[in-house]
């Protein structure tokens, strides 16, 4: 029995742009699945989605589906479907044209490609437009004319680049739901890039998190929430929490009051976190009345994760 | 068994009701796929058929059988009276009968040929090329695919090349069969087999050194506007220009920039014809050095240009 190949294995990745380091040093070995692709603007989210293309040289090594990237761009592109931010439709087709043309550049004989352009039309949700010239779609359908071309070819791997840029809140929802659905419904692996972490949350189980260059995580993105939210307690007391902030930043904790909940982060070197905070209660006289751990956003947990990679290279 | 109760029955194994749209769900693509190395031929099929829409490309296509007709009457009569002269008819002493042959060169070579609509086809067939791709964003639609920056090159190229080919080459290529025709006997008729070859050679370089720099300036600008602006200025400055200085001077020099200048120039050598008295051409070298150079520096401006696309932008 072979094992599945993994999604993306890359080691020691570098890329530069003559003196700008892009990619510094990528190591890393991503399960199939729905990941997601987090990081600001210049993190190297694009240069890495071109390395995974094969359309950059770089240094190290970089396999994606089982195919070595240097050596076989053109099988992996075969295997990957992709959907870009920006508008790619060509003006005067209709989205039967499109979807046919981009089938076929993929490799699929005039017939089926045909077939596939009807079939993922419908899938898509786009069957009663698909003779309709695409340029005068609304954002949405367009949006879904972009995922069409990307599954016409039944690729292994989906990458969505920003897939829910300019749409409506209801259209967003729609989106979602559809790419939500793809990895059970298609069988291929989703890598979604974008800087909108709800988006991310609600359709990955994994993230790989860049930050100028280099991985600040990989793994689950329960893990790390999890993870973000280790020594983070939320703590009220019943009055006094000015004074129950000093106390606790005078033990080393940082501290945050929003709407009377203090937001203790607890130093890694303390052992009995809440112990130290009820202790500090204490000793101040003050009554607490509700401390838990902290639910972390996946966006708090993003800038905790860059900060402790910020703190680690410091 | 009735239609109608076959029908009962297959709603009754589907479990929905006639008329409703259902998700027929996702089908894994189980065909074969074609070969890599043909994708230029799709790249180059997509634009000849989204070429042949345009109104003024088709307008020089259905115009430049109108030159063809006048020049086959013209070139008919012209060999009748060769032949008469040739022959001795009474009342043709003296006459001076110029060979029908020039016509085929004059009908490929001259402004009041087919030059000036293989020009103008040319212009609209070349001139959104790439800048439309580049306006589009479809570069990222093509190389996120296994179509590589050569395929693309060579699709980009064929259809105006093709195109100007039909304008230039087909109708001068006709008259010279017509020519031959009518010769006297087959020993003439053999002494005229050249003529189509060589109308062949002048009508194929027309045809590439004015379907290539179209295509190589198209990749310089997103405007397709700007590009045939920029590629009238190329063409019809120096000819106009060059053959004011030209007659002025009375040097062959000023004209060293005229692609007509060196198409004619060419096609004296290639048709084996005689300058007129006080015509002094360039080398035909250099000629064919110029036209060589411009066909191979808009490949290499192609090349770098495409070398340079981005097609995940950052």
């Amino acid at each position: 029995m072979t094992a599945e190949p993994k999604l993306l294995v890359i080691a020691g990745l570098h890329k530069r742009y003559g003196a700008y380091h892009a990619l510094r040093g990528l190591d890393l070995a991503v399960p199939m699945g729905a990941i997601g692709l987090l990081g600001p603007n210049g993190a190297g989210k694009s240069t890495l989605l071109k390395v995974m293309l094969g359309l950059l040289p770089f240094e190290g090594s970089a396999e994606v589906l089982g195919h070595d990237v240097r050596a076989e761009p053109r099988k992996v592109r075969a295997r990957v479907g992709y959907m870009p931010e920006r508008d790619c439709y060509l003006s005067g087709m209709n989205s039967v044209e499109f979807c046919t043309y981009a089938a076929e550049l993929s490799g699929l004989p005039k017939a089926d490609a045909m077939q596939r352009a009807h079939e993922v039309l419908e899938f898509v949700g786009l069957a009663d437009k698909r003779y309709q010239k695409i340029d005068g779609y609304s954002t949405g359908q367009k949006q879904r004319v972009k995922l069409a071309q990307a599954l016409v070819h039944d690729p292994k791997l989906l990458l969505l680049d920003e897939p829910t840029n300019g749409l409506d809140p209801d259209g967003r929802e729609e989106m979602l739901a559809l790419i939500e659905s793809l990895p059970e419904r298609t069988g291929c692996a989703i890598l979604l890039s974008s800087h909108l972490l709800h988006d991310v949350e609600r359709v990955c189980s994994r993230a790989i998190l860049l930050h100028q260059g280099e991985v600040v995580y990989s793994g689950g993105i329960e893990e790390l929430r999890k993870e973000g939210q280790k020594d983070i307690y939320e703590v009220r007391v019943k009055s006094g929490e000015e004074k129950m902030m000093r106390a606790l930043k005078a033990k080393g904790c940082t501290v945050e009051l929003d709407a009377g909940i203090l937001a203790v982060h607890v130093p890694a070197a303390e052992k009995q976190p809440t112990e130290l905070i009820f202790a500090v209660a204490e000793s101040e006289g003050l009554q607490v009345r509700h401390l838990s751990p902290k639910r972390l956003t996946l966006e708090s947990a993003f800038v905790r994760a860059v900060n402790d990679a910020k703190e680690a290279r410091a | 068994m009735s239609a109608a109760a076959t029908e009962t029955d297959a709603e009754k194994k589907d479990g929905a009701p006639r008329g409703v749209i259902r998700d027929r769900g996702y089908k894994p693509y189980q065909g074969t796929h074609t070969s890599e190395g043909g994708r230029w031929t799709l790249i180059a099929g997509r634009m000849l058929k989204m070429t042949a829409r345009q109104p003024w490309v088709i307008v020089a296509l259905i115009l430049s059988a109108l030159p063809a007709l006048v020049f086959a009457v013209i070139m008919w009569f012209s060999a009748k009276m060769y032949m008469a002269m040739q022959g001795g008819m009474a009342g043709m002493e003296g006459m001076i009968v110029e060979s029908p042959d020039r016509f085929v060169y004059l009908l490929i070579a001259k402004p009041y040929g087919t030059l000036l609509l293989a020009f103008l086809t040319a212009l609209f067939a070349g001139g959104g090329a790439v800048a439309d791709d580049a306006r589009a964003g479809t570069f990222q639609f093509y190389f996120a695919r296994p179509v590589t920056r050569e395929q693309y090159l060579v699709g980009k190229l064929l259809p105006p090349v093709v195109l100007v080919a039909i304008v230039a080459l087909v109708p001068s290529v006709l008259v010279a069969i017509l020519r031959i025709a009518v010769t006297r006997d087959t020993s003439e008729a053999f002494s005229e087999l050249r003529l189509p070859l060589s109308a062949l050679a002048l009508g194929s370089i027309e045809a590439l050194v004015l379907g290539v720099p179209i295509v190589a300036l198209s990749s310089l600008s997103r405007g397709r506007g700007y590009v045939q602006g920029a590629f009238a200025a190329l063409f019809l400055l120096p000819w106009i220009l060059g053959a004011i200085f030209v007659g002025v001077t009375r040097s062959p020099w000023p004209a060293v920039l005229s692609i007509p200048a060196h198409l004619q120039n060419l096609g004296h050598f290639l048709f084996a014809l005689p300058w007129e008295e006080g015509e002094r051409p360039m080398p035909v070298v250099v000629s064919a050095i110029f036209l060589a150079a411009l066909v191979a520096g808009s490949i290499a401006l192609l090349r770098k240009r495409l070398a340079s696309v981005e097609v995940i932008a950052s």
